[in-house]
């Protein structure tokens, strides 16, 4: 038949698309795998190169892997993936529905019901409900996705079958004695298949649409992928610097979608031309010429008046602009306005729901409602500031001689009794300062206070700069400690809308002389992107704690200033030396720190924020740095952590390109927060070292951070990624009783090294400055030799302003942001 | 098969709320098989380290330690008395936080709704009024462009060049018209390119009608047989085309609130995702099928006012 009558403009078509549909598939199976190259292979010396660079015609992303490569691996994931799903929804959705089609009765209502049960949730919500419920992973999306669109398949086909059901040959079958099954399959699924099919091809692109969606809110397979929707999450942070790394996957993913749209409609009209000829017969013929003849017509006379169409979609498209325009009107909100009004966004450091100063101890003195007795110099020394003096009486006893004349906000003096009532209820609220000051009684005479303590307490001095112990505030009737406390501080506290708002007003009464800056808003960003574009704005005139995206897109930039300071802030690995067996072996633990490449991220991935760090402490602290150190790992090198691991005769058995470790691959798992993106980074290019050097990294993202130990080791991770500000007042004492000692409350690795605990018993005794910084370095060595902690970045506080922006500060403590004298022009 | 009217509406009744409680119980079973244990996750967040003894006494607390139809009713009582639970995360009243988010979320379907015909249906007419023409071509283009699009894509170019390159709105949502224009933008967008060709169409299966014929013969112009007669014939399936639609409005919200920092239900939902707070997705899932079901229910309610045919029958 096919020979005899020539092929129509249909058929010609669909041949066409059908073919590059199937090329398009084809090439996503087989590109992936064939591809010589290893699309997670990291390089960070070639970050971010703009497409078109030799050898890199898409360019590369933050961490120097090939775009072009790993969107074209990622067409496996995305691509494949979908026709998979589809392929599974087809199968299961039409037996259900032919079944329930078939028997009628209770089993067509019970089919029916459930079908209509999951057709009452919107299918998007669905999904995210079911994959969020079950967690990230390839399985998990799959399963979310089945879920919502077998009921598509299910109910077409019951209601296809119940048609069929009446038709005469299935009549006849069953007056044969068929069974049910040969009815189903021999009669009634040949006369559904077709439109099944159509519906089944119609909804590839909608479920690569969905599953793209489901990965950019993190719901997509695990790391390492190449899938396209989580690329383009990954990719959002630096939009605007590298605009490449969004629209190569984002352009693959509209192309793929359109190639199985077009496919889709095409089937469809081929289907059903085809489904109406058989029906229809000798008839078809004429009524085709009619019409094609009518349309022949219709398309002269709508070429004329198209005309009339275009114009009324550009008046439609201009009134709509019109309207865009005066509803955006101009009145952008300014900060700047009445010139004493400042804003200052971050996502990081801002307590969202409480301010109590007892507890949530940081914001108090940075966000200018409370100070302390004392205060830290820039170089880390105290000095005076609510307070006079501060002396030693004996070991045990300490006297703060606090200044006459200052007053709380609310006008109450600062009297040695105020002081004596405020430290009472920090130290019964808050267990680390218990831990950091062991209190045996705190006495008031005028405005003396006098404190005991059970145990030597040497580095007194500096715990008084510490506002986790010794924020002033005042305590009294009716104080609302989470939402407005009281302190003595410049500014006093306005409105805090949880969620992130943090407003406070001048102190009118401050002691010490007159505030600048009538207000200041502090306002806390879920997402870093919207703040950086914020500051762009003008929305917000200041950005603490940039990430390495908000840091590259503003420092230099006319219009900004970056203010820093050196800090004791470290980026460390923290390996579980308790739980996990691989951890334990301390080849493994080298071979991993050799694998992190320190100037790689300090340089690249926060794009020069941050200083590639080799010892234990910082150089900001006198006893850190490297010098007078004996360091095993000194350079990063994958061929020394492969040499290492060989040479502790961890060798790769099988060949399969993974080390074993006691007859079992060497996996190892890394868990950090998905909201912190340079340690996402740091991840992603780990696992290509690690695999480099024969090693299996899995990632684990999670939304928050791993904050006590019950939590660390429930995460079932052998490491983890944390920040710590080792030495807020200068002193090792701090960070040594924290996280070295044996069962110390942020030990969540459940490290132990008896000869710590007792250089820590040391510690406290020691008076002599000397000589506590001697002991710190003696800790630090057994800490470098025992690498249960890589700490492998120093950083920076920093802070971007845009210009006009006067007298914010950053300090090596953290403690301080904004003074009296903060301004802007 | 013969009903009474009364015995009509008892029966579609009797339907509604099998298919109701068929909703809460898959809810209900979602969140039953999450591998997360909720005694932990409210440890966890909480920054606190239980003992054995604390979790099998909060697993008791909790109710989730009881056989699977005993916490089942005892939620079921909770849902009928408006109490959804509480959040894992920070122990707030789920029904309160979504309650609270869900004026935003309804405001900005709405809006995109309003958006997506107001924009659709006269551009999808046109497509019909010169149907195959360059303009009709150029349509189909664009509503292919638009429907291939991921919404996120959409929302983050916009979100790139309306508030930064032109500077016409802020980054920070303010909640008022200006606020909510972008994310229903982003929202309309895609969904109006799915609208012209659906009006397209049904405006084309108008057209061979007897009663456009008829119209024809005395004279009537193209245009306002479009206009005055067959929109008005489009009314009913529109409106069931809203009905479905609404439930693509409420899965792109998720998104479309998170890029753009919207305080709906969409940024709740997230957020619980992150920290694995199965109460409140299972509680956003439930509302949004509810609202889903009353707006459908509306519709099908409305079709005896629009329709003088149905209002008729029955």
């Amino acid at each position: 038949m096919a020979s005899r009558r020539t092929r129509t403009k249909e058929e010609r078509h669909f041949i066409v698309i059908a073919a590059v549909t199937l090329l398009f598939i084809l090439a996503a199976a087989i590109v992936p795998v064939v591809m010589p190259f290893d699309p997670n292979f990291t390089d960070l010396t070639k970050s971010q190169l703009p497409p078109g660079t030799e050898g890199y015609p898409l360019g590369t992303d933050k961490l120097g892997r090939d775009v072009l490569i790993r969107t074209l691996a990622g067409a496996q994931e995305s691509v494949l993936i979908a026709l998979a799903v589809v392929a599974i929804v087809l199968v299961l959705g039409t037996a259900v529905g032919m079944i329930g089609g078939y028997y009628g009765g209770p089993v067509d209502a019970v089919v029916s019901k459930v079908v209509t049960v999951f057709q009452a949730f919107p299918s998007f919500v669905l999904a995210v409900a079911i994959a969020g419920i079950l967690g990230q992973g390839v399985i998990n999306m799959i399963l979310a996705i089945a879920f919502v669109y077998w009921t598509t398949f299910a109910r077409l086909a019951r209601s296809l079958t119940i048609t069929l059901k009446e038709s005469g040959s299935v009549r006849a079958a069953w007056v044969c004695g068929a069974s049910p099954f040969a009815i189903l399959t021999k009669y009634i699924l040949p006369n559904v298949s077709a439109e099944l099919i159509i519906t089944a091809a119609l909804s590839i692109g909608e479920v690569i649409l969905t599953m793209a969606g489901l990965s950019f809110l993190g719901l997509g397979p695990a790391r390492p992928t190449n899938e396209w929707g989580a690329m383009m999450s990954d990719a959002r942070s630096d939009m605007l610097t590298a605009p490449w790394c969004m629209a190569a996957p984002g352009v693959a993913l509209f192309i793929s979608v359109v190639i199985f749209n077009l496919f889709g409609d095409i089937l469809r009209d081929m289907l059903d031309r085809r489904g109406s000829m058989m029906v229809e017969g000798g008839t078809n013929k004429a009524k085709s010429s009619r019409t094609r003849k009518g349309r022949r017509r219709s398309m002269k006379e709508g070429k004329r008046k198209g005309l009339v169409g275009v114009v009324a979609t550009l008046a439609l498209t201009c009134a709509l602009a019109f309207c865009l325009a005066g509803c955006s009107g101009g009145d952008k909100p300014s900060s700047a306005e009445g010139g004493s009004s400042l804003t200052i966004g971050s996502t990081a450091y801002f307590e969202e729901e409480s301010l109590d100063p007892a507890l949530t101890w940081w914001s108090a003195t940075s966000y200018g409602f409370c100070e302390t007795p004392m205060k830290l110099s820039d170089d880390s020394e105290p000095e005076p500031w609510l307070a006079e003096s501060v002396a030693n009486v004996d070991d045990y006893t300490w006297t703060i001689t606090m200044k006459e004349g200052i007053t709380f906000s609310n006008g109450e003096p600062v009297t040695g009794e105020a002081v004596k009532a405020c430290l009472e209820r920090t130290f019964e609220l808050n267990q680390r300062a218990r831990e950091n000051l062991d209190v045996e009684s705190i006495e008031a005479d005028g405005q003396v206070v006098t404190i005991k303590t059970r145990e030597a307490a040497p580095d007194f001095e500096s715990l008084v700069t510490n506002p986790m112990l010794f924020n002033i505030y005042y305590v009294g009737e009716g104080v609302d400690y989470v939402k407005a406390p009281i302190g003595t501080g410049p500014f006093v506290v306005k409105e805090l809308i949880p969620g992130g708002t943090l407003t406070l007003v001048k102190n009118e009464n401050y002691w010490d002389g007159d505030v600048a800056l009538d207000q200041v808003t502090f306002k806390k960003f879920d997402d870093d992107d919207a703040m950086n574009l914020a500051l762009m704005n003008g929305e917000i005139d200041a950005i603490e704690g940039p990430s390495a995206a908000g840091y590259a897109q503003f420092n230099g930039k006319d219009g900004f200033q970056t203010i820093y300071s050196e800090t004791s802030r470290v980026d460390f690995l923290r390996l579980n030396m308790e739980t996990s067996e691989v951890m334990k072996n301390p080849a493994v633990r080298t071979a991993v720190a050799f694998c992190v490449d320190r100037e790689g991220y300090s340089n690249v991935i926060t794009g020069g924020m941050q200083e590639a760090n080799w010892g234990v402490y910082s150089e900001a602290v006198a006893y850190g740095g490297t010098e007078g150190f004996n360091l095993t790992v000194d350079e990063f090198s994958v061929e020394k952590a492969a040499q290492v691991l060989e040479d502790a005769g961890i060798v790769d058995t099988d060949g399969d390109g993974i080390r074993e470790l006691d007859g079992k691959p060497l996996t190892v798992t890394i868990t950090t927060c998905s909201d912190y993106p340079q340690f996402v980074y740091l991840c992603d290019d780990l696992q290509s070292k690690m695999a480099q050097a024969g090693m299996k990294l899995n990632v684990q993202l999670l939304d928050y951070w791993l904050l006590d130990k019950e939590t660390w080791m429930n995460s079932g991770t052998d490491i983890s990624i944390d920040s710590y500000l080792m030495a807020p007042t200068g002193d090792p004492q701090y960070f040594v009783g924290l996280c070295f000692v044996s069962n110390s409350s942020d030990n969540f690795g459940g490290y132990s090294n008896p000869q710590v605990d007792a250089l820590f018993n040391d510690l406290k005794n020691e008076f002599d400055l000397d000589a506590r910084g001697d002991i710190a370095r003696q800790i630090s060595q057994i800490e470098l030799d025992d690498c249960a902690f890589i700490f492998f970045s120093a950083a920076k506080t920093t802070i971007i302003a845009r210009d006009g922006v006067n007298g914010l500060v950053t300090s090596p403590s953290e403690f301080y942001v904004v003074t009296p004298t903060t301004s802007v022009a | 098969m013969k009903r009474s009217r009364g015995g009509r509406i008892a029966w579609r009744l009797c339907g509604a709320l099998v298919v109701i409680l068929g909703v809460t119980f898959l809810t209900f079973l979602l969140a039953y098989l999450s591998p997360a244990d909720a005694a932990i996750s409210w440890f966890a967040d909480r920054g606190i380290y239980p003992s054995e003894e604390e979790l099998i006494a909060k697993r008791a607390e909790l109710g989730v330690d009881r056989p699977f139809f005993e916490q089942y009713l005892s939620w079921m009582w909770g849902l009928c008395h408006g109490d959804l639970g509480e959040s894992l995360r920070n122990g707030a009243p789920v029904a309160d936080t979504l309650m609270e988010a869900l004026p935003f979320t309804l405001a900005l379907t709405a809006v995109s709704l309003v958006m997506t015909l107001v924009v659709s249906i006269p551009l999808g007419l046109l497509c019909a009024r010169y149907r195959d023409s360059a303009y009709d071509q150029f349509m189909r283009f664009i509503t292919y462009l638009f429907n291939a699009l991921p919404n996120f894509f959409i929302a983050l170019l916009m979100l790139y060049l309306l508030c930064v390159r032109l500077g016409w709105f802020s980054v920070i949502p303010t909640y008022d018209f200006k606020g909510i224009f972008m994310p229903s933008v982003a929202l309309a967008l895609p969904l109006s390119a799915w609208y012209i060709r659906q009006v397209r169409a049904l405006a084309l299966g108008q057209i061979n009608a007897g009663y456009v014929s008829g119209l024809r013969a005395r004279g009537v112009s193209e245009t306002r047989i479009l206009v005055k007669h067959v929109l008005r014939n489009l009314a009913v399936p529109l409106l069931t085309l809203v009905g479905i639609s609404l439930g693509s409005l409420l899965g792109g919200a998720v998104i479309v609130e998170n890029i753009f920092g919207w305080p709906g239900v969409g940024g709740v939902s997230v957020l619980a995702i992150g920290h694995r707070d199965y109460i409140v997705i299972q509680a956003y899932a439930l509302l949004m099928a509810i609202v889903f079901l009353i707006v459908n229910a509306l519709v099908d309610f409305s079709y005896r006012f629009i329709d003088p045919r149905v209002r008729k029958r029955g």
